[in-house]
Parts: structure tokens; C-alpha cells; sequence
């Protein structure tokens, strides 16, 4: 190996400070000096390759471990190769499957230059020259990459098998590898870090990978948070994009309906596999047909398809998605909210029922009641309703139709005094959902209204706090959640 | 006098835990068991240590206690789960393998809620995992899930 001491450039493999803390670096222990057996200061230099700062040894003579013994590679794997964290991999044998590792150096050099071609090395987390390499360095290869292999195990019924993270350029977000990497990567060669069998409590020392408890708890998060979990670390993220479970059931409301568009909702849906089952997109203006469309043909098992209020998809659409998916034998939707949609009709609105099998015979007193509870946009798809709108009693207009909490309105036989009727026919309480027809309410700054038993809770509750949170008797996914409550009318 | 069974259950550390039938078949696991008719002896638990069963049987206890409110178990519920997350962790991992789908769902719920509204920096801290990103991986993933959160 060459080098050049007066530009202190390192010839050879050279590690960047990917695993290393930056208290490390920053404070330029000399752990990383005695990564090879050597006593020497870190000092930085610049690289005039890429313009990179890297760490070097400053006694470069002796950087290949002249001053060390065979062997001494691994005892300084504790203090060195991952900062702060012990690694099981330090307590493993050198060559545990009696495999030559002398003759895996060539190909590994072969690969190692195709990446640096293909794929840009620093990915990896380090550079070759076109110089040989010691043996020994590249026998323990596998430290190197270890590190960003992870096995899960079989947790409950999420069961997946490892993605191997050898940086992005290699594979691309939903995990696929280049065949020969594949070819390489399944020889035993490599060592494999069981996280299942680790601190079961999740952490190594201070800091460690996540438990695999924590994935069982994925399930649980919204989009948003799924997306900010993906961002922790390579196992949470290589989790988040491949395991389809997490992507069966999708909501997009608040904050993320005015961003999400057509390229991002395809590429969300995809993660699905295919199983993707109840999709809601709540308030989406830029989700438009055609991206619907793509999700429709990916998803041909989709159960329940909600989008109220967004502005840009058509009735014509989504009944053209749902006719392509009837003719290919396979009308699996039992849900559909529409609530809002634009360009519907009657005739549309008939269409729709058709296709979903509904029985225009069947009475709505058969069904489960409907209330109005918070956020009218956010209909819940779990009662017996096979669409969420309806022909309202009072005004004939196609909107969602509430029936009445209250216990009088629940008395009334006759169809012509039932309380049942759009909110535009029939004014709501936003927090129990009765009428208030006959009854004095206060409203809202959002110009949502109050029956005055709810009022009072509220007031009950300003009185011991400075702040009101809007205290509902039964809490409601309101985007204003917090507001001052003023008296007027 | 009750008929109820003691079932004796046996932690990986070779604790025994005597506990009413009518409690331990909250485990979907054990009532299998009882039903295979396979509990004459100890139950083997090879996952589960004891310092993790006494907690869950302190939950599976006061959720099989008669005249406890609904608002009680709430209380209870949340003090229970005020706890490290590695012993949410244990908590979980036990609850899953004892197949009991309401301590799981509960559990899960509360791990779900400190996760929930962080930034991914916030949520390292909370459970302390270690960022293994470059800085280039952890800058392509935030470009590309920044639109969520500009």
C-alpha cells in the first residue's frame, strides 16, 4: 500500500466515522488510534478526493498494525468499532463456518469496485484504491457491515425476514437487491446479529436497537408518526417499508390531507403488497382519479374506500375504478364514503348502490343509528351502512343523513317526525349529536353549535382551568381542540 | 366453597407462581392448556421471568376483581403502565407470548402513545435507540418524508 505522508492521504480502505459518536470524533480520542494497535493521535484531514474530512492516524507508517499482533484486530473491537455499544459480534469467533477466507478477498475486491462505480462507496461507509488490501482487513469485512443487518424473528403474527442495509444505493426503498449482492450476501460468510436474542429489554448500555417489542406497537401509530418512526433507525425504517401489515388500513386526514398527492398515495399504498384494505382520505384537494386509479389496480381486495371532501376526484371516477373492478370479478368493496364527492347525481348515486350490493328494500330504521359526533367529514365506516350518504328525508339532496340521540326523538314513530335529516336540515350539538330544534344552543367560534347541557359541562370545567380544552363529553377528533369559550347570542 | 383450580405457573428462573384457574385463563396460552388438559404439573413459562409475572398477575388480578369501577381500572391501568420502557418491553413481549390480546392491546397503546406527536430524535431519547443512519441516509429519508412534515 502506498501513502503519502505530506498530504497524510491514507491509502487503502479507509473507515469514515460511521461508527463512531462524534463525541468521538470531536474529541478526537485516541480509541480510534489504538483501533489498530498503535498509539497515535486522530487528526483530521482533508481529503482531497472528495473534499471530505476524514480521521486518520497520524503515525501512518504504522497504520496497518506493524507495532501489532495478529489477532489484536478483535480485542480492540470493544472499544473502538461501535463507540459506547458492545457488540456480539466481538465475542464471535473469526472464522466460526471453516470457510477460506483468502479466496473471498477477491471477490469482494471485484465487488467492492463495482460499487464504487455503481453505487458511490462512502454509501458503505468505505473506499478502496486499486491496491491490495491486507487479508486479514477484509476477513473482518463482516464487522463492517454487520452492523446494519438485523434478523427479526417471528413476533406474534408479524413474521419477516431480515433486510439486508448496506446502503441506499444498493437496494431501493422497498428493499430489493441486486441479484449478484444477493449472490454474495447469502453465503454464511457473514454474521448475523439475532436481535430477538439480545437485551430483551431492548437496550445495550445506554443506547442500543429497538426491542422488537416496540414493532408489535407500530400497529398503533398513524400515518404521520409511522413516517417520523421510519426516520429512528435502520430497523425501525426497514420495518415500516416492508412489513405489510403495518399498511392494510391507511387514514389520511389532518395535518397531512393539503400535502399528500397521487405519487406519494400510490407509493404509500404500494407498501401494502397488494393487501392494502380500507383506505380513507379525509379532506385530500390533491389526490385526483388517476392516482385513485393506480390504487384501485394494486389493491383489487380493497374493502373500504372513503374520500370525503376531496375536491378533485369525480363521481364519474370512481364509479369507472369500480365498474373495471366488477367486470374482473372482483367487487370487494363493502364501504364507501362520498361524501362531498363532485359531479354526484342520483343517477350516479343509484349506481354506486348497485355495485355494492345495496338493498334498496331495506328500511334505514334497520340499521344501526347514525349521530353526529365532531368532524361530519369523518364518518365512521363501522356501522351498517354500505355508503355513507343517503337521499336526506327533508331536503331530497344527497348528504350524510343523522338520526337523534335524544330520548323524545327516539319515541317518535311516524316517518314523518323522525329526526333524521342532513345537518343543514336539522341543527346538531357537536358533542352529543341531538337536535337542537327545540332547544337554545351557543355557538362556536369554528360556528360548530352546543346544546346547553354541553355548554355547561364546559363552563363547569372553565372554572378550573384557565384554558379551555374543549371538554366533551364524549372527545371528539376536532381540529380545534383548544379555544376560549366566550358566552354569545 | 369454589371449585376455582390453582394452576402453579413456572418462570424461565424457576419461579413457581400459584394462581387461580379463573385468573390464568386471561392467557389465551394457558386456557389452551387447560383445555388440552395439560396442566397436572407446573405450567413452564421459558419466556417469561418472574419479576414480569408478578406484574402481569398483578394486572390480571385487579382486572378479575369484582366491584372495581370502570374509572378504578382506568387509574389502575395508567399507574401500571407508568413504568421504564424496557419494562413495557418485558411487559409486551410476555403479554404476546401469553397471547392475552387485551394486555397486548393496552400495552401496545401506551408504547403507541409515547411514540406519538415526537420528532425521531424525540422518540430515540424516549427509548433510547441509537440513530445507525449516515448523515446521507438519515438526509435522503428526511427529503424524502418531508412533505409530511413542512
Amino acid at each position: 500500500m502506498t501513502l503519502n505522508r505530506e498530504e497524510r492521504f491514507l491509502a487503502g480502505p479507509k473507515f469514515d466515522n460511521r461508527f463512531l459518536d462524534k463525541e468521538c470524533i470531536n474529541e478526537k480520542l485516541d480509541c480510534f488510534g489504538d483501533f489498530w494497535g498503535l498509539n497515535c493521535e486522530i487528526d483530521n484531514f482533508h481529503d482531497r478526493e472528495s473534499g471530505k474530512t476524514e480521521m486518520v492516524c497520524d503515525d501512518i507508517s504504522d497504520f496497518w498494525g506493524l507495532n501489532c499482533e495478529k489477532g489484536n484486530f478483535q480485542d480492540h473491537n470493544d472499544e473502538n468499532r461501535n463507540m459506547g455499544v458492545d457488540d456480539i459480534v466481538d465475542l464471535l469467533p473469526q472464522d466460526p463456518f471453516d470457510m477460506d477466507i483468502s479466496t473471498k478477498v477477491t471477490a469482494f475486491t471485484g465487488w467492492l469496485e463495482d460499487f464504487n462505480n455503481d453505487f458511490g462507496l462512502n454509501n458503505l461507509g468505505f473506499r478502496t484504491d486499486e491496491i491490495e488490501v491486507d487479508a486479514q482487513l477484509f476477513a473482518e469485512l463482516n464487522i463492517v457491515l454487520n452492523g446494519a443487518m438485523r434478523i427479526h424473528q417471528d413476533v406474534g403474527e408479524n413474521s419477516y425476514v431480515s433486510e439486508i442495509d448496506i446502503g441506499e444505493g444498493l437496494h431501493d426503498s422497498f428493499g430489493c437487491m441486486d441479484v449478484e449482492m444477493e449472490d454474495i450476501i447469502s453465503s454464511s460468510y457473514w454474521v448475523f446479529r439475532d436481535a430477538a436474542h439480545e437485551d430483551q429489554s431492548g437496550m445495550n448500555d445506554h443506547c442500543g436497537a429497538p426491542s422488537d417489542a416496540l414493532y408489535l406497537a407500530l400497529n398503533y401509530l398513524g400515518l404521520r408518526d409511522l413516517l417520523s418512526v421510519e426516520r429512528v433507525c435502520k430497523g425501525l425504517r426497514d420495518v415500516v417499508r416492508s412489513d405489510p401489515l403495518l399498511w392494510r388500513n391507511i387514514h389520511v386526514d389532518h395535518p397531512l390531507s393539503g400535502k399528500i398527492t397521487d405519487d406519494i398515495l400510490v407509493k404509500l399504498t404500494d407498501r401494502a403488497q397488494g393487501h392494502l384494505q380500507s383506505l380513507s382520505v379525509v379532506h385530500c384537494a390533491r389526490i385526483t382519479d388517476n392516482g385513485l386509479n393506480c390504487v384501485f389496480e394494486r389493491n383489487p381486495n380493497l374493502k373500504k374506500l372513503s374520500v370525503p371532501g376531496c375536491g378533485r376526484l369525480t363521481a364519474d371516477g370512481i364509479l369507472r375504478n369500480l365498474k373495471i373492478l366488477k367486470s374482473a370479478g372482483k367487487p370487494r368493496l363493502k364501504y364507501l364514503g362520498i361524501d362531498g364527492l363532485f359531479g354526484m347525481t342520483h343517477q350516479h348515486f343509484e349506481e354506486f348502490k348497485v355495485l355494492l350490493g345495496v338493498d334498496s328494500s331495506k328500511l334505514p330504521s334497520n340499521r344501526k343509528p347514525r349521530f353526529f359526533q365532531g368532524d361530519q367529514l369523518s364518518v365512521s365506516s363501522d356501522d351498517d351502512h354500505a355508503i355513507d350518504i343517503e337521499i336526506c328525508p327533508k331536503c331530497q339532496q344527497l348528504r350524510v343523513v343523522y338520526d337523534c340521540p335524544s330520548e323524545s326523538c327516539q319515541k317518535k314513530k311516524s316517518t314523518a317526525q323522525l329526526c333524521r335529516a342532513c345537518t343543514i336540515c336539522i341543527k346538531r350539538c357537536i358533542n352529543c349529536g341531538r337536535c337542537l330544534n327545540n332547544c337554545e344552543y351557543e355557538e362556536l367560534f369554528s360556528f360548530d353549535l352546543l346544546c346547553l347541557d354541553c355548554c355547561r359541562q364546559v363552563l363547569d370545567r372553565q372554572e378550573r382551568q384557565e384554558r379551555v380544552t374543549v371538554p366533551l363529553e364524549n372527545p371528539v377528533p376536532h381540529k380545534q381542540t383548544n379555544c376560549h369559550f366566550f358566552l354569545c347570542g | 366453597m369454589s371449585s376455582t383450580k390453582l394452576l402453579t405457573l413456572k418462570t424461565s428462573d424457576g419461579e413457581e407462581f400459584k394462581l387461580d384457574e379463573a385468573v390464568a385463563v386471561k392467557s389465551q396460552a394457558i386456557k389452551n392448556m387447560v383445555e388440552d388438559d395439560c396442566v397436572s404439573n407446573a405450567i413452564p413459562l421459558p419466556n417469561v421471568d418472574s419479576k414480569t409475572m408478578t406484574k402481569v398477575i398483578e394486572y390480571w388480578k385487579k382486572h378479575s376483581e369484582e366491584g372495581v369501577s370502570k374509572d378504578q381500572l382506568n387509574d389502575f391501568d395508567k399507574g401500571f403502565l407508568e413504568v421504564h420502557h424496557s419494562v413495557l418491553y418485558d411487559l409486551l413481549l410476555a403479554a404476546n407470548y401469553l397471547n392475552d390480546k387485551e394486555l397486548v392491546d393496552v400495552i401496545c397503546q401506551e408504547v403507541a402513545d409515547r411514540i406519538k406527536g415526537k420528532t425521531p430524535e424525540e422518540i430515540r431519547k424516549e427509548f433510547d435507540i441509537k440513530n445507525d443512519f449516515t448523515p446521507e441516509e438519515e438526509e435522503k429519508i428526511r427529503q424524502e418524508n418531508a412533505w409530511a412534515f413542512d
